[in-house]
């Protein structure tokens, strides 16, 4: 037997074994889908995916502004500025609606990062 | 091309007390690229070679090269054992280094897995991967330049 001391060498990258079977593309798709799944999931739970959460959230609004300022004595132009306010709200959908993906069609590497 | 890559890391070995750095990196190539990939013949290009297939391969041409080095005349029964011995040598070498990490265009349009103990490995392997990706891109624009173009050149 040697008494030489082992020649001490950095471990080397590697491929574990079983992941040489794997589809690599078909993995990522499905971490990709649980992950939606589960962002999804998620924003269901939250009360900002309720259908009446944006007029909630402009009641809310509306009632905060008229603590400070009076709300204007013309009803049309109070009613036009609660329509815009909704409208404005509406287009926040990253809020509003949980993400849309078409899993049907192949998503580019960008898509699977930042769907 | 683009080309994704993902750094993530997990606890091994017998009691888990290990962490392995993980690296995922995935090239995807437009359809025209893929093409001039397939024209070219770059998807055996070798982005990555591991460590340890550099040294098992480097073994591997040393055991050759001194079963090579073998006198045919007046070799005796214990020079032409030797010889054998050292093919055999190389040949498990050879065994050894295929089962070892290999980074080509091809795997990397696939999906690559790679794990390592030590940080600075994988990060060379993810530079390399980087670096490769453009050199193709490069390779693949250069390419396109034959195309019977003229051009003249002033000194």
């Amino acid at each position: 037997m040697s008494s030489r001391f082992p020649r001490l060498s950095r471990p080397s990258p590697f491929r574990p074994f079983l992941r040489r079977f794997t589809d690599e593309r078909a993995r990522d798709l499905a971490d990709t889908i649980s992950l939606y799944n589960s962002v999804r999931a998620a924003h269901l739970a939250t009360k900002w995916s309720r259908s009446d959460a944006i007029n909630d959230l402009s009641d809310h609004i509306a009632a905060a502004v008229m603590e400070r300022v009076e709300p204007p004595t013309y009803q049309p132009l109070g009613e036009a500025i609660d329509t815009c306010q909704r409208e404005l709200l509406k287009l926040e959908t990253s809020i509003f609606s949980p993400p849309t993906v078409d899993f049907a069609k192949p998503l580019s590497l960008k898509e699977h990062i930042d769907p | 091309m683009q080309l994704k890559l993902k750094r993530s890391q997990r606890s091994g070995g017998m009691m888990g007390g290990k962490v392995f750095f993980v690296l995922d990196a995935r090239a995807d190539l437009a359809t025209d690229e893929q093409n001039l990939v397939k024209k070219y013949n770059l998807g055996k290009l070798i982005v990555y070679d591991s460590e340890a297939r550099k040294k098992h391969t480097e073994a591997a041409a040393q055991h050759f090269d001194s079963a090579g080095n073998t006198p045919i005349r007046g070799s005796t029964g214990g020079t032409v054992a030797r010889s054998l011995w050292s093919n055999a040598q190389g040949l498990a070498r050879m065994a050894a280094a295929s089962l070892t990490l290999r980074v080509t265009i091809d795997s990397l349009t696939s999906g690559e897995h790679i794990e390592c103990k030590d940080m600075n490995e994988l990060l060379g392997a993810e530079s390399a991967i980087i670096e490769s990706c453009r050199n193709v891109k490069a390779y693949l624009d250069a390419a396109l330049t034959f195309d019977g173009r003229e051009e003249v050149v002033e000194f």
